[in-house]
């Protein structure tokens, strides 16, 4: 058998000094390879900057898209209607798979945050299961984030954590 | 100037998505999704009947986890069977496999997957359009491409009133 269709995508978060979070993305598929580097200001998770580049594509007009990616600078990411916000104005007003690396990549920042934020719980001795119980007291948007994070979860249930 | 010193640029986070589409024997398309970040590891394999491109079985595992618990969320994948891999299933899944009470790491992972499936439909034609010889051959291709996708303003190539149209008279 072989693969009628195959994408990769590669991100790699790194954390600046001045709290800004530099994502570079890489999607490399079938049809297109993309590259994006973004920066994300935390904590209030706002686009300060984002340049994209279509290294392979199916029209002249793809090498155009990232020029969209200037609107994006200022916006928060998160939020509910965060994807749809951005599938609209980088996806419609450039490219659909743009748009799916640029949202993969700013969903990376807060994964980046928490792991940070591990890393030196963990060097000053802090266990992981109390470390957790301190991410579910003082970061809302993990509580029900999903069934493990939920109010009845195993996990919530065996650390007696509640909210 | 040789630099002695060099900032700390260690990745804080890393993420590698893997997915694919093949044909099966049977005339299904079989997608196969795999993730591996800093904090999780889930692989997951999903056929799709043909011509009606329904989810007919599922299966998958999170190998590796922040949170032991995560591990024993795969059976949440049976709830996409029977869903049919076209409009509103980004909604459906993140509804029905995400949220509360789901797992949205397993949720991204089958439209990761539906996405393999749909583009496997679209290579073909995508490399017959850029397989042109001459600069005409490839004008027509575009043209054709314009003329009959339905996809208008779905993205900048399909933009209404964009150069490509103006020029190919679309």
């Amino acid at each position: 058998m072989m693969f009628e269709f195959t994408r990769s995508k590669t991100i790699g978060v790194e954390k600046r000094e001045d709290g800004i979070f530099l994502v570079h993305g890489f999607l490399d598929d079938s049809v297109y390879t993309i590259e994006l580097d973004l920066g994300v200001k935390t904590p209030e998770f706002t686009i300060v900057s984002a340049r994209g580049c279509m290294k392979r594509y199916t029209t002249p007009e793809c090498t155009k898209a990232p020029r969209i990616l200037d609107d994006a600078v200022g916006l928060q990411t998160g939020g509910a209607d965060f994807e749809t916000k951005i599938k609209k104005l980088v996806g419609r007003g450039g490219c659909r798979h743009l748009a799916d690396l640029f949202i993969e990549c700013c969903n990376a920042v807060f994964p980046a945050l928490i792991q940070t934020q591990w890393k030196e719980a963990r060097s000053n001795g802090i266990s992981k299961d109390d470390f957790i119980k301190g991410l579910v007291d003082k970061e809302p948007k993990i509580r029900d984030r999903c069934i493990t994070y939920s109010r009845e979860g195993e996990l919530t249930e065996r650390l007696g954590v509640s909210w | 100037m040789v630099q002695t010193v060099v900032d700390n640029r260690i990745l804080s986070y890393t993420k590698n998505i893997h997915a694919g589409a093949e044909n099966l024997d049977n005339g299904n398309t079989m997608a196969r999704v795999r993730v591996d970040d800093t904090f999780l590891s889930a692989e997951l394999e999903m056929e799709v009947k043909l011509p009606d491109l329904k989810i007919v079985s599922i299966h998958g595992r999170i190998i590796r986890s922040f949170a032991e618990e995560c591990k024993n969320n795969a059976e949440i994948l049976q709830r996409a069977i029977g869903m049919r891999v076209g409009s509103g299933i980004t909604r459906l899944v993140k509804e029905t496999i995400g949220g509360p009470n789901g797992c949205n790491v397993l949720a991204d992972m089958i439209l990761e997957g539906c996405n393999a499936v749909i583009m496997g439909f679209t290579v073909d034609e995508i490399d017959k359009q850029l397989a042109a010889k001459t600069d005409e051959g490839y004008e027509q291709a575009m043209r054709d491409m314009l003329e009959n996708n339905p996809r208008v303003a779905s993205c900048i190539a399909f933009a209404e009133g964009n150069e490509p149209r103006r020029r190919l008279g679309v």
